[in-house]
């Protein structure tokens, strides 16, 4: 499947793509071979254009393939590094930072680990919860590692998806697409660690936490984030095991990335232009 | 999100639109096996249920899919009501809206009912039966059954048998199954077949052993006695029907592959099916009621989206 963008090259992106001069002005079509940005196997094709093209769809096509192959091996690296940052839901023109590389990562987890069995012993009567989407993965890495600490213990694992139970229902533009919940087990009584990557206004877990108040009634709930932005809680939710408190600003995104969708484990914080 | 802003046909669906359905069933699927069956999501939400028609399945399953949701129900049936005094369509369902109702699934008798008041209301309207048009719900939960079922519905030879030419849940199916990839054949007696069919892409056969031979699939139709016209007879007696086009255990067991089973009710014991076949381990009508339920939750919950926002 062919997916066609195409980006008008100005003064300012020329510079900032590190194009070679006199190339402002032209426009530049993106033909990529793939409908998902991040999982780019091969470059993609591209024809750099000045002005409007008159001639047939199929013959401008039979001129890009030919100027393609000169153009790709030149522009290749940063074009792809461009996609990239696409295919992190970012515009060009976003910053980066790295808050938390991998190494830093485990050792956090490996911490937070530690912390859990302080509390909860052999999790006889804990169960923990990770909350879809991104919980699950960080839920997913702590018990892996639990796991390892304390071969004996038995971890209960589920997994909850708060969609049913979010407030912006029909107030926002977003479409609401449920992803599966699964707790095979009934929390009764029960010690919760609820997980999640990143607390920032608290709605989420708000959310998650009157789903998973239905499978019956805990002893105990408690919070456990990876990061934790401060000052921008919008409902009274408080964590109780936190991987690290970050202060960070209304046009700033935190991401978590792991091994597991491609790239390494880290934390990135993304700055909007 | 869904493309369209009402659930009037399988026609106007896209291939995507059905898989997402199949996908929030799924989730559904899982609300209605916890403790407490219900979600509050549509808690803000009145739904109107305009049965035109007499309905046990398919009234129930959408009352008890828009209760799961938490939305506020409302029934309406016309046998007791003022349709019976000379009031119109639009007019009923006018009033109705007018105590602000935001929804409204309606089986009516004429076709393209759901498509005529769409272009009069502003709520999002489900079309649970339109004559012998389309019922767009019984189709994606006779498709989600067969995906349950068989894993997939792409690849798959499903054979609709019974009453063709009166049967909106046929229309619905053939559509919705081609959608997904999958061959379909029709069979029944010529006369209740209609003309040119072939031209929807389905394949033709009178003869029911070759059919279900060919099947993996197999979804029963009721003869609609009450829709065939008065003094025109489809076909000499019902049990000549039943001999010829019935399905019973030991045509199934006759078979050489282990074929699935299905019918969107009400069954006639003994017509189309027998008792053995219908309660054995090979049909899934009972599931495909179960789905049911979750299918319409899903319809429900994905209209709802596409509804206007909520302001203060």
């Amino acid at each position: 499947m062919w997916l066609i963008m195409s980006w008008k090259i100005s003064r300012k992106n020329q510079k900032e793509w590190r194009l070679r001069p006199g190339l402002d002005g032209w426009k530049v079509f993106f033909l990529l071979p793939h409908s998902n940005f991040a999982h780019l196997s091969e470059p993609p094709l591209f024809i750099f254009a000045k002005g409007v093209c008159s001639f047939s769809r199929s013959f401008r096509f039979t001129i890009a393939v030919h100027i393609v192959e000169l153009l790709r091996i030149y522009f290749f690296e940063r074009v792809c590094e461009v996609i990239d940052k696409i295919g992190l839901g970012l515009s060009a023109s976003m910053r980066q930072v790295t808050l938390i590389d991998s190494k830093l990562l485990r050792l956090i987890i490996n911490r937070l680990c530690y912390q859990l069995i302080e509390n909860h012993d052999e999790f006889k009567e804990s169960v923990i919860i990770g909350l879809q989407p991104r919980g699950v993965f960080l839920a997913e890495n702590i018990v892996e590692r639990l796991r390892q600490i304390q071969p004996k213990s038995i971890i209960q694992f589920g997994v909850i998806d708060p969609t049913f139970y979010r407030d912006d229902f029909r107030r926002s533009d977003k479409s609401l697409i449920a992803l599966p919940t699964d707790i095979p087990m009934s929390l009764e009584g029960k010690n919760i660690v609820f997980i999640d990557d990143v607390l920032y206004t608290g709605r989420t877990i708000r959310a998650g936490l009157e789903g998973m108040l239905e499978y019956g009634r805990p002893a105990s709930v408690e919070l456990l984030v990876l990061i934790d932005r401060r000052f921008t809680r919008e409902l009274p939710i408080e964590p109780k095991y936190i991987g690290k408190s970050v202060d960070s600003y209304d046009n700033q995104k935190v991401k978590v990335m792991w091994k597991k969708d491609g790239g390494e484990d880290k934390v990135l914080l993304l700055t909007e232009n | 999100m869904l493309s369209v802003k009402h659930l009037l046909g399988i026609k106007d669906l896209r291939r995507e639109d059905i898989e997402l359905i199949f996908s929030q069933a799924d989730e559904f699927k899982e609300v209605l096996s916890r403790p407490i069956k219900k979600v509050p999501t549509l808690r803000d939400i009145t739904v109107a249920n305009l049965f035109f028609e007499n309905s046990t399945r398919t009234r129930l399953s959408f009352e008890l899919a828009e209760k799961r949701l938490s939305a506020d129900v409302v029934n309406f049936s016309a046998s007791s009501s003022s349709v019976k005094k000379g009031e119109t369509l639009v007019d009923t369902v006018n009033n109705i809206l007018a105590m602000k109702v935001d929804m409204v699934v309606m089986r009516h008798a004429s076709p393209g009912a759901g498509i005529f008041l769409s272009r009069h209301i502003n709520a999002s309207i489900v079309n649970a039966g339109d004559g012998t048009h389309e019922h767009p719900t019984q189709a994606l939960l006779d498709a989600f059954s067969i995906r349950e079922k068989l894993g997939e519905v792409a690849g798959k030879k499903v054979v609709i048998v019974g009453d063709i030419t009166h049967s909106r849940v046929a229309i619905s199916n053939i559509y919705c199954l081609q959608k997904l990839g999958a061959e379909v054949m029709v069979c029944g007696p010529t006369t209740l077949i209609p003309k040119h069919i072939e031209s929807m892409g389905v394949k033709v056969e009178h003869n029911l052993v070759k059919a279900l031979e060919w099947c993996d699939v197999a979804n029963m139709l009721r003869i609609q006695l009450e829709r065939q016209d008065a003094g025109v007879r489809y076909f000499p007696t019902l049990r000549e029907y039943s001999m010829q086009y019935g399905l019973d255990k030991k045509l199934l067991n006759s078979l050489s592959k282990e074929i699935v089973v299905m019918h969107p009710g009400p069954i006639n014991r003994g017509v189309e099916i027998t008792s053995d076949v219908a309660d054995s381990d090979q049909s899934i009508i009972l599931d495909q009621v179960e789905n049911g339920v979750a299918i319409r939750m899903a319809v429900i919950f994905l209209l709802a989206q596409r509804m206007e926002r909520r302001t203060s």
